[in-house]
């Protein structure tokens, strides 16, 4: 008997950028510097998309000042964006839960695959939302793929509301917050994690990632487009744990630390 | 008697695995084992370990996980506790004799027995009813918390006798973390049990039924729950059923899945029609399966998620019984699971476990689920049983007679036979060990006289030699891994006799079933000097480790 005519496909993952493209962003060559960044981050993010074939990657990006708008609104393979990405403008307020609105929109089942990846969100912000962030997450978390999404924040310059970014990433998980691991009776062992008593834990991008300089900026971007969608991209399960604010998917460890000049 | 055909399994590595040389971390098996009161019964499992640098053990997680759970349920239906409970009465098909037209007189005696059948159906009932809720505990609660508590031991041991390199790393059981999904079924009800991402459909001609999934919000994504939990037995009691069976029952079939196979399906529909295509029943006198299972797991991994990919299926037959005992097992081979070509299959009360084996060597497996289990059950006559993990090699013992007897080169050689802390060499069944028996003879076709003397020729040579023995053979080393993992077959080394008498030599030394030295007439009449023997079993032994090493292919 033949196979059936099923449909299968590969897992698309959704990479969706929500830029901050206020007029704040002009000043010291913040925006000059995203741009940069974004088109910097596609070649190596179209590479680790041909390194995982089985994921999809599909890339869309959000803007908001006075509102917000999609700057690419179609799912697009990365490889595709290569040639397309058209510079982001700055101008006017902070529309932030607008954004996160227009995420929601997208993020619900149809049109998002039942089957899809966990999505990976970025929001990049130099400053506090003008409008009401609140709803916007409400909004936004009320869809599955929300909660199930690899939510990042880019803090860009001193000046970025990090207590927002924090809030649209999640509560950081506190290091008491390992997982209840089962034991075997035996006396004298340490439960939970893979880590040795003592050892530093690494940094992760369960906080906002501060960008100082555009080298900064660039690294955490080129990071977010490579190793956390590569990261995304392996289906590998994991513990499900209900009391913890674990990442759905195991975040990479951050590149080291750039000590440079804080221009912004 | 059973109306339950054996269960299939078929677990693959995952295109994404092959792509980057990782192990598969998905595992199956199924056992069919008599209860207390002699019952046929038939239990399958699955298991996904989780992948991923945290849980590096989890191939071996998620294959203890399915022998835990198959000889779990074997013995706790056979003892005491278990069988004591009665199992569900049958409902009742036949309304009885049919009656003339009563008197009045009749009548009322008719109306009295009427109400004394209905008070006897509602007793009926209500003992059924209780039985049930009884099967439903021990299923959702009992059966799950002692397969975690010998899950648990047994990822214990693994580390003790596998422990890390390094040193530095703490015992934790995270990284041995796996799902784990369970069918039990027997004549009178079926019922499924487990935690984690897998799925059970139910398919039968009036259609398909999602029967089980997991939905718990704390396992979105890509999380799901886990063995590994110190809650985990907790998980199962939301992933428990129990349903009825009688002969009213219509045929269905039933197809576990690890979720690599959901995944790889765009919607809900495609996944059924996929499991429609894969759980197809063998026809009556089919000499071929419908499905080639690994091709179409192969397929299903390539064009779908790349996540490894498992399924069980077992039928219900109402139609068909049967009644004889001896053991047809299925085919695991490299080109995937075989229906055996002749009618009815039948079934082993004694028990067999298949459980695909994880693709490193597993050692120091706990009691339960190691040989202590298998070693009474006796695999049938026409059953070559194969080295699965846990069994103990029989040449085992005769090469440690030869060393004993070789004194200081058997004491060096015996640290490298990787003796478990019993004395227990265990070795993971490879595609090679699973070939059936009706398979072995024309694999095995005697040689010639003429090639044989070739053969006996070339062992002269070598035990006349200077002591390279062992350099000779590991020069070897790749036919030995390649005839134990089935990557090569014998008959492709015999051919190469006259080029390769050494190769020759290594595939008549080599026991398919026992994963050892052979004692097959045809190697014993080559009269191998004891060095010989010894390097050769000592070669069959590091095989495993090499494959290990060598990762899939």
């Amino acid at each position: 008997m033949a196979f059936p005519d099923v449909q299968l496909s590969k897992r698309p993952l959704h990479f969706i950028y929500l830029c901050d493209c206020s007029g704040s962003m002009q000043a010291n060559g913040k925006m000059q510097a995203l741009n940069q960044a974004i088109r910097q981050s596609l070649p190596g993010m179209a590479e680790v998309a041909r390194q995982n074939p089985e994921a999809k990657v599909l890339v869309r990006a959000v803007s908001f000042a006075h509102q917000a708008r999609w700057h690419v609104a179609e799912p697009t393979p990365v490889d595709q964006l290569q040639s397309s990405w058209v510079d982001l403008q700055a101008e006017g307020l902070t529309a932030m839960g607008e954004a996160l609105r227009l995420v929601a929109g997208v993020l619900r089942t149809p049109p998002m695959e039942q089957r899809a990846l966990p999505p990976v969100l970025v929001l990049i912000s130099d400053g506090a939302p003008t409008d009401d962030f609140e709803d916007g997450l409400r909004t936004l978390m009320r869809e599955p793929w929300a909660q199930k999404a690899v939510r990042l924040a880019i803090a860009v310059g001193h000046d970025a509301d990090l207590d927002t970014l924090q809030q649209f990433i999640g509560a950081e998980p506190s290091s008491a917050a390992v997982p209840p691991v089962a034991m075997p009776p035996v006396a004298g062992l340490a439960a939970g994690g893979d880590r040795l008593p003592g050892e530093p834990v690494p940094r992760s991008g369960r906080r906002p990632l501060q960008a100082s300089n555009a080298t900064s900026l660039a690294q955490y971007i080129q990071w977010a487009s490579t190793a956390v969608v590569g990261a995304a991209s392996m289906p590998v399960s994991q513990v499900g744990i209900p009391s913890t604010a674990e990442s759905n998917v195991p975040l990479p460890d951050l590149p080291p630390t750039v000590i440079g000049q804080v221009v912004w | 008697m059973s109306h339950w055909l054996p269960p299939l399994c078929c677990t693959r590595p995952g295109a994404s695995h092959r792509r980057k040389g990782v192990v598969c971390q998905d595992a199956s098996g199924w056992h069919c084992f008599q209860d207390r009161q002699g019952e046929l019964v038939q239990v399958m499992a699955v298991a996904d370990g989780h992948g991923g640098a945290r849980y590096g053990r989890s191939d071996v997680g998620s294959w203890l996980a399915c022998r835990t759970a198959l000889n779990t349920a074997r013995q706790l239906f056979q003892s005491q506790a278990i069988g004591a409970a009665t199992p569900l009465s049958s409902r009742p098909t036949d309304a009885g004799p049919a009656l003339s037209e009563p008197s009045p007189q009749q009548l009322l005696e008719l109306q009295q027995d009427q109400g004394q059948q209905e008070q006897l159906q509602q007793d009926q009932w209500q003992q059924d009813q209780w039985q049930q809720d009884q099967w439903q505990q021990w299923l959702g609660q009992e059966l799950p918390q002692v397969i975690q508590r010998r899950w648990l031991r047994a990822v214990r041991r693994h580390w003790r006798v596998q422990p890390p390199a390094d040193g530095r790393e703490a015992f934790s059981p995270l990284l041995y973390g796996t799902t784990l999904g369970l069918v039990v079924m027997t004549p009178r009800w079926w019922g499924h049990t487990g935690l984690g991402d897998w799925d059970l459909l139910q398919l039968q001609a009036s259609g398909s039924r999602l029967l089980s999934q997991e939905n718990d919000p704390a396992a979105a994504g890509e999380a799901t729950f886990s063995l590994c939990l110190n809650d985990a037995a907790a998980h199962c009691a939301p992933r428990t059923a129990i349903q009825r069976l009688d002969l009213e029952t219509p045929a269905f079939a039933l197809l576990l899945s690890t979720d690599g196979i959901r995944k790889s399906c765009s919607t809900d529909d495609d996944f059924f029609a996929l499991g429609r295509y894969l759980s197809q029943a063998p026809l009556p006198q089919a000499v071929e399966p419908p499905v080639d299972l690994a091709a179409s797991l192969d397929r299903i991994s390539s064009q779908g998620s790349g996540d490894d990919v498992t399924v069980a299926i077992a039928h219900w037959r109402p139609e068909e019984a049967w009644h004889d005992l001896a053991l047809v097992p299925s085919e695991q081979g490299p080109g995937g699971p075989r229906l055996q070509p002749r009618r009815p299959r039948s079934l082993d009360p004694k028990g067999q476990i298949q459980v695909a084996a994880p693709d490193h060597a597993v050692q120091g497996l706990p009691d339960e689920a190691a040989a202590a289990s298998i070693a009474p059950s006796r695999p049938a006559p026409r059953s070559k049983p194969g080295p699965g993990p846990g069994r103990r090699p029989p040449r085992a013992i005769q090469v440690l007679i030869v060393a004993v007897l070789m004194g200081c080169l058997g004491v060096a050689a015996l640290a490298l036979f990787r003796l478990g802390p019993l004395g227990l060499a265990v070795s993971p069944q490879s595609p090679a060990d699973q070939i059936p028996a009706e398979k072995v003879p024309a694999e095995q076709a005697p040689m010639s006289a003429l090639r044989l003397e070739r053969v006996r020729q070339q062992v002269r040579e070598l035990c006349a030699g200077d002591g390279a023995i062992r350099s000779l053979l590991v020069q070897r080393r790749r036919s030995f891994t390649d005839l134990r993992w089935g990557w090569r077959q014998r008959q492709q080394l015999l051919d190469r006799l006259d080029l390769e008498p050494l190769e020759a030599l290594i595939a008549l030394s080599y026991d398919p079933a026992s994963g050892a030295l052979s004692d097959a007439p045809e190697f014993v009449g080559l009269q191998a000097c004891p060095q010989l023997q010894l390097a050769l079993a000592r070669m069959w032994l590091e095989s495993q480790g090499s494959a290990a090493s060598a990762g899939l292919r």
